[in-house]
């Protein structure tokens, strides 16, 4: 009875979140987004037999897909300590209610059971299952895979949230998990310790013996239980609190700004933003990646003739971090906007804080990346021009477009997933900033003078660096027009 | 001081504010009074060129706010939790908006040093972020703040609310201290009646945007707004 009204007003929450409340058009392309994955997964699953046996053409394609399931596990895991939340404030309005408390705890366990993320990964195993469990093994077997892996990504989930729980968000777990996962890798690829082995025997084993199940079964409950108790101790309106306000507070500064007056204050704020909350810090995790996305290109010779190609990834690689922050500039300060707007500094300065910050990163980031040029010394021309390209280009597009997001940014949440306060805008404006220099740079290719569209792009950056105070006055006088509507947008929450 | 022309706001076709003309003279210590919806907040949004008037202007020093920002230096203002900074500590905000202001360390150190009865020991080093203090204490925090630089002109809307007892028996001191001193010009708005009436000078009460009363105030005008909001 108790579990319908809570679900009820779950289901509530739910339907009238604000994840609803976007445009029409945004839904359409997170949706668009979503099918796409959700198709992708779809492939994999479809074929992963056939990836298998190509492989491995003289093995057990199930045998050798347990194998990956401790790596999966992993994964997984990884995965859901950057996304997965751990909501326990949503039973705060129940506490003084007369409900029993570990009724409310075994909901707040329950409720991952309908949440549809978990079943995700079955868009892959159900049809490896009807693929090949089935065929190879027998019907009822490939039910009996189906429900151990679903009893695998429950122990995930109530893992995760023990551990998210009892240490909260440090990037240093995510660090450790990561380095973890590689180690391991690297221990089974020269044979010293295989995970993979380990992997292949546990699962087949319960294929063959199905009554092995029982220890699967038994993890679930044990970290069920280990949670539930956990939670029925800690459930007070304190500890739950406790969650958003953290004991020690980390008062440094960045000392170094402070030499550069108003401009450096303000730069200053900025830094602290983004350390000191859950959204932009998430952000922050994720520039590491944009500097290690030629990996993924570079050592691949396909991608190496394609110049267009990897046009995209240098401007990506120097201005992944401008993009997805700047894309925000304005709209991260939302919650003091008006602050801002009463205190006695002159916007000029405020504009001129935020391109000296998304400067100083683009060139970092360029810096770094520089040994890129080992693979191949044309990378560093390549990522020399997209680098004064972003630099002399998409950041004025940047700082220009900032200006249309007028929807205030809740910055306590993390950002995966997030897309509170997010708009069309923001897809459509990152779309120029990656195609245009590949679109200047085609005809040049096509008339067998790679070389100079190279130049030309740079030139391009070159001029709009130049071009600092005339652009910057364009922006700054745009500002002084939109400002009155952003802050009345920022002020609706 | 600051003189309001025929000011309007309207959302879409409700107006919410329409004020004919308004001097409010330098040294002034003036009240704004009002249900909820009666354009309060509006019009001190609108002295802070916050929103954008439908109609008409406000100037201040005889120059229009809007389209102008010399009137920021000498405005200190605080209306809502919009004014603070959540992820700083109490310091840090202090510290960031003195130095918006040219104060020095020192200054800044000084300054706080005049508030450490109304803070009462909670406010600073308490080693937590401004979002995480009481809302109470946040608006100390941001009532504080305004005062910082040597302001002319301090905009508080309903200062009163939410702090202890003893916390508005000192602030209604701090401002009366203030005033007197610096001849300060002073613009808060407010619920309570008692406070207002024993800050303010002047009384403006407004009803759907519309000044109803403007009053200078003696022993009766308590008296007379109290039967005038009397349901």
């Amino acid at each position: 009875m108790i579990y319908k009204l809570l679900f009820q007003n779950k289901w509530k929450e739910s339907l009238r979140s604000s994840i609803w409340q976007k445009s029409i058009a945004l839904n359409i392309i997170l949706g668009i987004l979503m099918l796409y994955f959700l198709v992708n997964f779809l492939l994999l699953g479809l074929f992963s037999d056939k990836i298998i046996m190509e492989i491995f053409p003289d093995e057990n394609p199930v045998i050798k897909f347990n194998g990956l399931l401790f790596y999966f596990m992993c994964i997984d895991l990884l995965i859901r300590f950057l996304g997965q939340t751990v909501p326990t404030l949503s039973i705060q309005p129940y506490l003084h209610l007369p409900v029993k408390r570990s009724s409310l705890m075994h909901y707040l366990l329950g409720r991952s059971v309908v949440n549809p993320v978990n079943y995700f990964y079955f868009v892959i195993f159900i049809p490896f299952a009807i693929n090949a469990v089935s065929s190879i093994y027998s019907a009822e077997i490939a039910f009996l895979w189906l429900f151990i892996l679903l009893l695998v990504i429950f122990f995930d989930n109530y893992l995760i949230t023990y551990v998210k729980r009892q240490m909260g968000n440090k990037p240093i777990i995510v660090l450790g998990l990561g380095l973890l996962i590689v180690a391991l890798i690297v221990l089974d690829t020269y044979k010293i310790f295989s995970l993979q082995k380990i992997s292949e025997d546990f699962f087949t084993s319960i294929l063959l013996q199905p009554i092995l199940i029982i220890i699967p079964i038994i993890a679930l409950i044990c970290i069920y239980y280990i949670n539930f108790s956990f939670l029925r101790k800690n459930a007070y309106l304190e500890n739950i609190s406790k969650n958003n306000s953290r004991k020690s507070v980390s008062t440094v500064g960045v000392s170094f700004f402070n030499r550069f007056g108003v401009i450096g204050e303000l730069m200053n704020l900025e830094v602290k933003l983004m350390l000191r909350n859950k959204r932009p810090k998430s952000i922050i995790y994720m520039t590491p990646l944009f500097l290690l996305y030629g990996f993924f290109f570079y050592p691949q010779e396909i991608y190496m003739n394609m110049s267009a190609m990897l046009i995209f990834v240098g401007v990506f690689i120097s201005g992944g971090f401008m993009m997805t922050y700047g894309n925000y500039l304005i709209s991260w300060e939302s919650s003091y906007f008006d602050a801002l707007l009463t205190k006695s500094f002159n916007f000029q300065k405020y504009f001129q804080a935020k391109y000296t910050l998304l400067a100083s990163v683009t060139v970092i980031s360029f810096l770094i990346t520089i040994p890129y040029l080992f693979f191949d010394i044309k990378l560093l021309y390549i990522n020399l021009a997209c680098f004064l390209f972003n630099l002399g280009f998409n950041l004025y597009i940047v700082l220009y477009f900032a200006m249309n997001n007028k929807k205030y940014l809740d910055l306590s949440k993390s950002a995966t997933f997030n897309y509170q306060g997010v708009g069309v805008s923001n897809f459509i404006v990152v779309l120029p900033m990656l195609l245009l220099p590949i679109l200047i740079y085609i005809p040049f290719a096509f008339m067998n003078m790679p070389t100079i569209g190279l130049i030309v792009i740079g030139c391009i950056g070159l001029i709009g660096i130049v071009l600092y105070k005339p652009i910057q006055n364009i922006i700054i006088k745009r500002f002084y027009q939109k400002k009155y509507e952003i802050a009345e947008g920022f002020r609706q929450h | 001081m600051i003189t309001v022309n025929n000011l309007t706001k309207k959302y879409s076709s409700s107006t919410v504010l329409n004020l004919d003309n308004l001097i409010i003279n330098k040294g002034e210590s003036f009240g704004l009074v009002g249900n909820n919806g009666a354009g309060k907040t509006t019009f001190f949004r609108l002295i802070l060129d916050l929103i954008k008037a439908s109609s008409g202007n406000v100037t201040s020093k005889n120059i229009n706010v809007a389209g102008n920002e010399d009137w920021k230096h000498y405005t200190g203002s605080y209306l809502d939790e919009a004014f603070l900074i959540e992820f700083l500590t109490a310091e840090e905000y202090f510290d960031f908006i003195g130095k918006l202001h040219n104060m020095s360390k020192g200054d800044i150190a000084e300054f706080l040093n005049l508030y450490a009865d109304f803070f009462n020991e909670e406010i600073l080093g308490q080693k937590k972020y401004i979002r995480d203090f009481s809302k109470g204490n946040q608006k100390k925090i941001g009532i504080v703040a305004a005062m910082m630089g040597n302001p002319e002109i301090i905009i508080l809307d309903e200062p009163f609310t939410n702090l202890d007892p003893s916390s508005q028996i000192r602030l209604k001191r701090i401002l009366k201290e203030l005033k007197a001193k610096y001849d300060l010009t002073l613009l808060i708005s407010s619920h309570d009646l008692n406070h207002v009436t024993e800050v303010c000078e002047r009384i403006v009460v407004l009803e759907k945007g519309l000044v109803v009363h403007d009053l200078q105030t003696n022993e009766n005008t308590l008296k007379l707004l109290e039967n005038y909001f009397a349901v």
